[in-house]
């Protein structure tokens, strides 16, 4: 089994990556952008995808029409 | 104004946001090239006065720019701080780094800068205050007051939203071909929205050391020479130079608000009401060529130009009395049908009035009232048509109504002495 360990608030994951903070998110619903971090519970996280693209608009090309999305980069 | 504040307020209309741009280009820490430009400035009006003018102002001002980034550059790497920074390609940084003169250098990172601060990414509030800080080069208290913010309020959200531009992965880009007329509509949105805060400045604000009429409508041209031909840009043109050429006859002297029937059209701008008028038949023979291949024009640039015309109609009426009101009661009605604004319709309920008669207009206003509750121009409308139609005592009422909700004292006034007249 694979598993995924989520870090939140002051917590640091040795070894794991480390998110840029939520004034570098951009949330996406259905296409229309917001800037921030996604505000539902965090218990609605149902995926993660980890790519590498020169910049935003291409991370945002690619996402699926239909859905909610946080884009953060890396710290 | 000595010659130096002249050439420093030249300097500034002409290289502020083209050394922002580069030095952003160059650097890509948008925070630092704003304050490296700052600083730049300022060293100028200390300079230029004592040690004259420089024969080459822009190449002045970006080695002065320059050398300040390098400093903090230099202050960052000792004290091994890290800043986040913004996707600028090398190729644009080389180029950036390899210019000497800004004026006479092509300018594409301008371009760049204004599609930055206007990314979707960004909050829409903060896309105005970055392109009036970046872009326009307005100071943090200018945009406060444009924006009604305080400007400690401001200040916080400018440094928000530069850090956001530089870490949030947004890039230092001219959008792709397939984007460009969607991203160009955000732009248009932002300069529209720059444009119209000019025209209600904080109360008890003192004067603006800039007409911002008049920066949007010199971003416009930036835009339409760098990307020409472009429906969204041209129609904004055309509407904000047509409202703009009403400005010396908005006021009297005691700052009253002054009604387009009462102004006094011989100190319109015609110039401007001329090149308004052309952009607006040119963009009529592209829209009915079969040539524009896209056949693109997207719902706002049409929305731009339905208004521009309407602006068209009363800046050409030879007075009051021979305004084509049927004219702009129909262009009203297609505007309306576009946008389905509650706001437009209030709008257009004038414009019937004017053209069939106030009990024409009475019924468009049926309503209104719950679609803009705490709008004061609904009652002030209802009043004015009522009035007309011969109904004192619901004229008053209406009036009384406005009243209870308007908040500009310039429009207060006004309704007062509306009232007033009713009741003598």
């Amino acid at each position: 089994m694979r598993f995924l360990v989520l870090a939140f608030g002051s917590a640091n994951l040795p070894g794991g990556l480390t998110l840029g903070s939520v004034d570098t998110a951009t949330s996406v619903q259905d296409r229309a952008l917001r800037d921030g971090p996604f505000d539902g519970p965090a218990s609605a996280l149902t995926g993660i995808q980890l790519l590498d693209e020169p910049d935003l608009d291409a991370v945002l090309d690619g996402l699926p029409a239909v859905g909610t999305f946080e884009v953060r980069p890396l710290a | 104004m000595t010659p130096s504040d002249d050439a420093l307020a030249d300097a500034w209309r002409a290289h502020w946001s083209r050394l922002i741009g580069l030095l952003i280009g160059q650097f890509a820490r948008p925070d630092l090239a704003e304050d490296a430009v700052s600083d730049a400035f300022e060293s100028a009006a200390r300079h230029w006065p004592v040690d004259g003018v420089p024969t080459n102002t822009g190449a002045w001002l970006l080695t002065a720019a320059r050398r300040r980034v390098l400093d903090r550059l230099r202050s960052e790497a000792v004290a091994r701080r890290k800043e986040p920074l913004m996707v600028v390609d090398d190729e644009m940084r080389a180029a950036a780094a390899a210019v000497v003169d800004p004026g006479a250098h092509v300018a594409d990172e301008r371009l760049r800068l204004i599609f930055a601060c206007c990314h979707p990414a960004i909050a829409p509030d903060d896309r105005v205050a970055l392109t009036l800080r970046f872009v326009v080069g307005l100071t943090t208290t200018e945009i406060g007051r444009l924006l009604l913010v305080q400007e400690s309020t401001m200040a916080a959200r400018l440094t928000r939203a530069k850090k956001r531009l530089a870490s949030s992965g947004i890039p230092f880009a001219t959008p792709a071909a397939e984007r460009l007329d969607e991203r160009l509509d955000v732009v248009a949105t932002v300069v529209y929205l720059a444009f119209t805060s000019g025209y209600h400045p904080g109360v008890g604000a003192e004067p603006l050391r800039v007409d911002l009429g008049d920066e949007a409508i010199r971003l416009l041209r930036v835009l339409d020479s760098l990307l020409p031909d472009r429906a969204v840009v041209r129609s904004l043109l055309a509407l904000l130079l047509l409202q703009h050429s009403r400005r010396d006859t908005r006021l009297d002297e005691s700052g009253a608000l002054v009604l387009l029937p009462d102004q006094d059209r011989t100190r319109w701008h015609r110039d401007e009401i001329t090149e308004g008028v052309a952009l607006l038949s040119s963009l009529a023979d592209a829209s009915r060529s079969t040539a524009d291949p896209a056949g693109h024009q997207s719902r706002l640039a049409t929305e731009y130009r339905l208004q521009a015309l309407i602006a068209a109609e009363h800046a050409t009426a030879p007075t009051a009395a021979d305004t084509r009101w049927s004219v702009i009661a129909d262009l009203y009605a297609q505007l309306e049908a576009l946008t389905g604004s509650p706001v437009v319709r209030l709008a257009r309920s004038v414009a019937v009035a004017e053209a069939d008669g106030p009990d024409a207009g009475l019924q468009l206003l049926d309503g209104l009232d719950d679609a803009l509750p705490r709008h004061h121009r609904v009652p002030a409308v209802r009043a004015e048509l009522l009035r007309r139609a011969g109904h004192p005592t619901a004229a008053a009422a209406a009036y009384r109504a406005a009243l209870s909700l308007v908040t500009n004292p310039t429009e207060r006034t006004h309704l007062e002495s509306r009232l007033a007249d009713l009741e003598a």
